[in-house]
């Protein structure tokens, strides 16, 4: 035990002390971060006007109005729905907010111009898309205004209006920019620690020599193997907490449940891991090891989601995305985040993801036994 | 008997590393391993330390077999590798630290011998700066340093001295020998340097293309040539010359290559007005003559019939 402490902590120095690592892990997830954050956000700001979509179940004159007022009001742009029947369910609302470019929907309840005009204040119902819950009191305020300017001609008490605002039902909604490119880059880039251990047995097979110094103590070469991986999984959680923690404080990205969040990073922590196992026994050359690694990190971060946010994705790559533990661990995470989903909702993400390191971990193992 | 070699061999697809080595060492002694490059020596040490199989034959370290008894063997042993093995982002300290753990040494112990070995590596001063700003010399002081740390029985070394300037050659070999002495180490090591063996060895392995030629005392062996070796260059008709040395001196040895005629003799006053004159009977032409004492380099020649440098 404490031989494996001693191994661990002579790893941990060595990629301590290897800026590549530093680089690879941190300043480039971090620099992808928040150029790419950026560029999103412009977007986002850009368009001034917020869009919602409209749903007049009560067909009244005064709803008409109401709507009107809403139409010429420079803030929003309106998309208006026909109802269909006196009832509108979540599912509708969501299908409504799917694509991502309307911001909430609006529902006109049936009875609303009676209400308004025997004095009372109805309330509407306001489906807004969590993922852009920061945006959410804009378009409050847009409504606000939007029948002010409306009330002004028809309807004296409509500023009274309650807007009753809905959570959306799980696995509609989209990330925000934070959500998506944090986890995202730290997904992707976390994958290096597979190089980063590869490198490493390299290096001290064929560069420094100290392979065969460790081998002949008396020390267990499965405990030499073993603190490496160890530091490499501390050095993994180390770069996740400070992304996650960055995307937290300075970006206000949303962490949900971050016990289970913690728990999910753990065991797909472990897939880089093995794999870092894989690639240093069956990759012997530097060169090769390192163009294999770029290869890998690219490919798991665009087909897993990491780079492009998985429902922009087509339905044959989303097909595909599955066979990577990124997809796993994005969708759990994002889930996790800002879905309102509870560890019992990611079960299946966490029995892939561990199988996914186990599976990789016999092979690694059985072949790194081999080549050494 | 620390260290006993029986029948060992190795091969390496169709290259013959070991060729049936048998030689044993015992505890105590200063033993070298002697031979040109490719002769085997990296393989034999890596054999003894447990870091390559044999193919068939048996490695005992103090009776403790090295295939059935690794980790005990492990304990007995320590490495100087031919490649330097030191961590270079770590300072010595820390790289002595980390190898000490390895082999159980901690806290107040671990300091002392610590402290020790870098006295003998001449490393106290630098001991705090990272092995990547050592000089070349420098890192095989702290190599040969870590093996000793945990006080082995056995030292093996590969090649400690190969590519260091001559000054520090030798200053490698005067901290063996005090080692040695002042411990009672067994060291066994490689190198292709005779003139070191000479001054530090009591024996010596003298290995060539994978056959073990001869392992005996140093001395036995420069006594086999007698009291001096002459070394004459003929221009012309060193075959006849040769012929003619056969019939009439007593040599002891006797080599020719390249024109090169290396005489091993009990009586050079004697033994070279005799060559010059048999030269002058067969009509061979001698450009050059010296009279040397017996060294390895003779004997290593006399008994491959080449040149250690070749
Ligand atoms: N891993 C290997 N694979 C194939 N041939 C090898 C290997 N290691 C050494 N050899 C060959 O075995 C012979 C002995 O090598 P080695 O023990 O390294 O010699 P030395 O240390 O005396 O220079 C050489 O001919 C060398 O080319
Ligand atoms: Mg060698």
């Amino acid at each position: 035990m404490l031989n494996l402490w001693n191994v661990t902590q002579k790893d941990l120095r060595l990629l301590y002390r290897d800026p590549l690592a530093l680089v690879l892990l941190i300043i480039m997830p971090l620099a992808l971060i928040v150029l790419l954050s950026t560029a999103f956000s412009n977007v986002l700001t850009g368009s001034t006007r917020i869009r919602i979509a409209v749903v007049d179940l009560d067909q009244s004159q005064t709803s008409g109005a109401v709507i009107n007022g809403m139409i010429a009001s420079d803030s929003l742009v309106i998309d208006r729905v026909p109802a269909k029947g006196s009832a509108f369910s979540r599912a509708q609302a969501a299908a409504l907010l799917g694509g991502g470019e309307r911001l909430a929907v609006l529902v006109i309840p049936a009875g609303f111009g009676e209400a308004l005009a025997g004095g009372s204040h109805p309330a509407l119902t306001y489906y807004a898309d969590p993922a852009q819950a920061r945006n959410g009191h804009l378009v409050a305020q847009a409504i606000q205004a939007a029948f002010q300017a409306a009330g002004a001609n028809n309807a004296p008490a409509v500023s009274a209006v309650n807007v009753d605002e809905q959570p959306l039902v799980r696995g509609a909604s989209l990330p925000s920019v934070f959500e998506q490119t944090v986890p995202g880059f730290t997904f992707m880039f976390v994958f290096w620690l597979a190089g980063l251990i590869a490198f490493s047995v390299f290096a001290e097979r064929r560069v420094y020599g100290t392979w065969h110094r460790n081998y002949i103590s008396p020390v267990s070469p499965v405990t030499i193997v073993s603190g490496k991986l160890i530091a490499a999984y501390v050095i993994g959680c180390a770069q996740v907490l400070a992304l996650f923690v960055l995307g937290w404080l300075v970006y206000g990205m949303q962490l949900g449940d971050a016990p289970a969040i913690a728990l999910v990073i753990g065991c797909f922590l472990l897939v880089p891991l093995a794999f870092g196992l894989c690639v240093a026994a069956f990759i012997q050359n530097q060169q090769v090891l390192g163009q294999f690694m770029n290869l890998t990190v690219v490919l798991l971060g665009a087909l897993g989601g990491s780079m492009v946010p998985i429902f922009l994705l087509p339905g044959w790559m989303r097909a595909i995305a599955r066979f990577t533990p990124t997809y796993w661990v994005m969708t759990a995470a994002q889930d996790l985040m800002f879905r309102g989903a509870n560890l019992r909702d990611v079960t299946t993400n966490l029995v892939v993801l561990v199988a996914f390191a186990f599976a990789l971990f016999v092979v690694g193992a059985a072949k790194f036994r081999t080549a050494t | 008997m620390i260290l006993e070699l029986d029948s060992v061999s190795k091969r390496y697809g169709k290259v013959e590393a070991m060729k049936e080595f048998s030689l044993s060492v015992s505890e105590g002694e200063r033993f070298a391993i002697l031979g040109p490059n490719g002769a085997g020596k990296t393989t034999s040490i890596s054999m003894i330390a447990t870091l390559l199989r044999p193919d068939s034959g048996s490695i005992r370290v103090s009776g403790h077999d090295v295939q059935k008894e690794r980790k005990r063997v492990r304990g007995l042993i320590g490495l100087g590798p031919q490649d330097v093995g030191l961590y270079p982002s770590f300072s010595a300290i820390e790289n002595l630290k980390y190898f000490g753990h390895l082999h159980g040494l901690r806290g107040a112990e671990l300091e002392r011998r610590i402290g020790e070995v870098l006295e003998i590596a001449g490393l106290v001063d630098e001991a705090k700066k990272r092995v990547l700003q050592y000089s070349g010399r420098m890192r095989r002081r702290l190599n040969l340093a870590v093996g000793l740390l945990h006080r082995p029985a056995l030292l093996l070394l590969d090649e400690p001295t190969a590519g260091v300037d001559p000054q520090s050659r030798n200053r490698i070999i005067e901290d063996l020998r005090a080692i040695n002495q002042s411990t009672g180490m067994t060291i066994v090591y490689t190198t292709h340097y005779m003139e070191e063996v000479e001054t530090l060895c009591d024996r010596v392995a003298i290995i060539d293309h994978g056959e073990l030629v001869v392992c005996d005392r140093v001395a036995n062996l420069l006594r086999s040539l007698g009291t001096a070796v002459i070394l004459a260059r003929v221009t012309a008709g060193s075959e006849r010359l040769v012929d003619a040395i056969r019939g009439q001196i007593g040599a002891r040895q006797l080599s020719a290559s390249d024109g090169l005629l290396q005489l091993g003799v009990d009586n050079a006053r004697d033994a070279l007005p005799e060559l010059l004159r048999l030269a002058d009977c067969v009509g061979a032409t001698v450009e050059d003559i010296q009279v040397r004492k017996p060294s390895l380099e003779q004997v290593f020649l006399s008994l491959t019939g080449r040149g250690l440098r070749d």
